[in-house]
């Protein structure tokens, strides 16, 4: 009697493992796009607030009509949406790349330099991110490269010189 | 996202509209230095009122009304609201128009440049939005004007402590008047609109469309709908044409508040002359506001047309009819009134009230002649100044005029006369419109502290018989 519980018990356990070993890579892939799925709207959101960021403020140029023109990494908006960007709170198992791909497009009519005024035109912003994957799986890369772009308008007014 | 690009988008575009009012000239959401395209008749460039700072103007003008039991400020202070409802009414109509998706008259900004915040909307959007493509397209796109039910500040300070200026607690936030509530006086019903320090995202559940044209309403709401066609159309495997129903439909919405810009402009003077020496020992501005105080015959308001007077010899003074004859404390009402206005609500209540009830002393006894020029300093604090010389005696086209040669004040009677240049702030009836006379002639400031003052209104007390 004794004999025949144990064999039975046995016999669950190797279902059991047997069972593991098929399930463990569906349960790790679920796991890496789970991470994924976490991810990418948080690097969207990062996006968002550095081009909110950076079109709250000065434009790099306003002294000319010009499109996509890339925004240098010592200008006013780069340095707002990299503040941005160093305040970003992210999982472990994703980064960012520091480098911040920036363009600017201004559109008539423009502030005048004494008379101030606002600014129409818009700012993008494009960020390279790695998603590390948390279960390093065959068939699968160890991390996934991701961009994310933000365009939003400048909001900013050019203060007035004269009264 | 992209509908939140839209609204800012579409927000600050609406702030740069610049309507043409008949009573306050040129108009906008908030206040703006002049452009090219606002000008007066003689062509010189008019700083552009925003429409709180007009409101707030107008309010401050009934409470000093009140304090100084003016009833003749009172009823001016009244037009004046009336007049501010319709042009509330005339740049809601004209930033609907900018918003509409299609319209025939698009107003315009400072510059002359038409104003089509849709099509800024538009295009802020399409940026904004990479995923619109022959699947998923942008069904429809509206922007709508409204108010905020919530907090929003109007960007205006108080005129006084909260107390004084009326303002209860639950309406005023940080020393500023809140926007889209009423702050009532007198049974008058005063509506700001809501502006941020910076256009801005608002809380879209808290927008309300417009509803009542003759208040204020500066908040913009966004509202997109996008169409997926890739379930209806992915058996042909062909995109989707405008012909074909779509298979999913996303709504999105977002709504933003426009910017303010600081009121730079400076406060213009109100000089009070006595050329002859001092009428009285403890003479007051109250004493000319107080009716009865000084025994005058009604005087004749006059107006000048045909250019300015006498510097242009097509101008002449004629009756205005509009004000016809007054008492001098009307007279002395009316340009304390017309200074308070051409002062943009920057007057600090207290300090003004205080000016309004000391006695004018001068520090230079051995000169019998005493001109006291009231300015207001940056903090509002009205400051009174010595001058001792004030030559122009210029009276600018369509401003008004009144003189009486009867007025009894101790054993005398005087000469007392009202030059008001900044009575009438119509673009098409005043060829200045209510900018001050600069008078570069003034000389002998004790305190020359706003060298670019210019002068709204002259009172003077001379020639005792």
């Amino acid at each position: 009697m004794r004999r025949r519980t144990d064999r039975r018990r046995g016999t669950s356990t190797v279902e059991f493992v047997v069972g593991l070993c098929a399930m463990m890579p569906l349960l790790l892939y679920g796991l890496n796009l789970f991470a994924i799925a976490l991810a990418v709207p948080l690097l969207d959101s990062v996006a968002a607030s550095c081009a909110r960021t950076a079109s709250n403020g000065s434009p790099a140029d306003v002294s000319d009509v010009h499109a996509d023109r890339t925004v240098l990494k010592t200008e006013l908006p780069y340095l707002r949406a990299s503040t941005s960007l160093k305040s970003a709170k992210l999982p472990v198992f994703v980064a960012v790349s520091p480098s911040i791909k920036m363009k600017e497009s201004i559109r008539a009519p423009l502030p005048q330099s004494t008379l101030g005024g606002p600014v129409s035109g818009s700012v993008t912003i494009e960020l390279d991110s790695k998603i590390k994957l948390p279960c390093p799986l065959p068939f699968m890369p160890e991390a996934i490269s991701v961009q994310s772009k933000r365009t939003l308008p400048y909001t900013w007014t050019m203060p007035t010189q004269v009264h | 996202m992209a509908c939140e690009a839209a609204a800012l988008a579409a927000a600050t575009d609406i702030s740069r509209i610049v309507v043409r009012d008949d009573h306050f000239g040129y108009v906008a959401l908030t206040d703006w230095p002049a452009g090219s395209a606002t000008l007066n008749a003689a062509g010189e460039p008019m700083p552009i009122v925003g429409i709180n700072t007009l409101i707030a103007t107008c309010r401050e003008s009934l409470l000093i009304a009140r304090k100084l039991h003016s009833a003749t400020m009172t009823e001016l202070a009244l037009a004046d609201l009336a007049a501010c409802k319709k042009t509330a009414a005339l740049l809601n109509h004209a930033c609907e128009e900018s918003l509409a998706a299609s319209s025939s008259k698009r107003p315009i900004d400072r510059d002359g440049a038409v104003v089509d915040a849709y099509a800024e909307a538009k295009q802020a959007f399409d940026a904004a939005a990479p995923y619109l493509n022959e699947y998923n397209k942008l069904a429809g796109l509206k922007v709508e004007l409204g108010s905020l039910d919530g907090f929003a500040s109007s960007g205006i300070a108080l005129p006084a402590a909260a107390e004084l200026a009326e303002v209860e607690s639950g309406a005023c936030n940080s020393g500023n008047y809140d926007g889209f509530v009423n702050i009532p006086v007198c049974g008058s019903d005063f509506y700001f609109a809501g502006l941020a320090e910076q256009t801005s995202l608002c809380s879209k559940k808290k927008f309300r469309p417009l509803s009542v044209p003759a208040r204020p309403c500066s908040a913009v709401l966004v509202s997109a709908t996008i169409s997926n066609s890739t379930l209806k159309n992915s058996a042909s495997n062909e995109p989707a044409t405008n012909q074909s129903k779509p298979g999913l439909q996303v709504f999105a919405s977002a709504a933003a508040l426009p910017g303010k810009n600081p009121d730079l402009t400076n406060p213009p003077m109100f000089v009070l002359s006595f050329p002859n020496g001092m009428a009285e020992e403890d003479f007051s501005l109250a004493k000319i506001l107080q009716e009865g105080a000084i025994h005058s015959p009604m005087v004749e308001t006059q107006r000048v047309q045909g250019g300015d007077y006498p510097d242009e010899l097509s101008a002449s003074l004629v009756r205005d009819s509009a004000l016809g004859d007054m008492s001098l404390s009307d007279l002395g009402a009316k340009g304390l009134f017309d200074w308070l206005r051409a002062c943009r609500g920057k007057v600090r209540m207290e300090s003004l009230l205080a000016r309004v009830n000391e006695p004018l002393l001068d520090c230079d006894k051995e000169d019998p002649r005493k001109i006291f020029v009231l300015t207001v300093d940056p903090t509002g604090n009205v400051r009174t100044a010595a001058a001792k010389e004030f030559t122009s005696e210029t009276i600018l086209d369509g401003q008004n005029f009144a003189i009486s040669y009867d007025a009894e004040i101790g054993d005398s009677k005087w000469t007392v006369s009202l030059r008001d240049q900044v009575s009438n702030l119509s673009l098409s009836e005043a060829k200045h419109a209510g900018r001050c006379l600069v008078d570069n002639q003034c000389v002998g400031l004790v305190e020359t502290v706003y060298p670019k003052d210019g002068l709204a209104v002259a009172l003077q007390f001379a020639a005792p018989h």
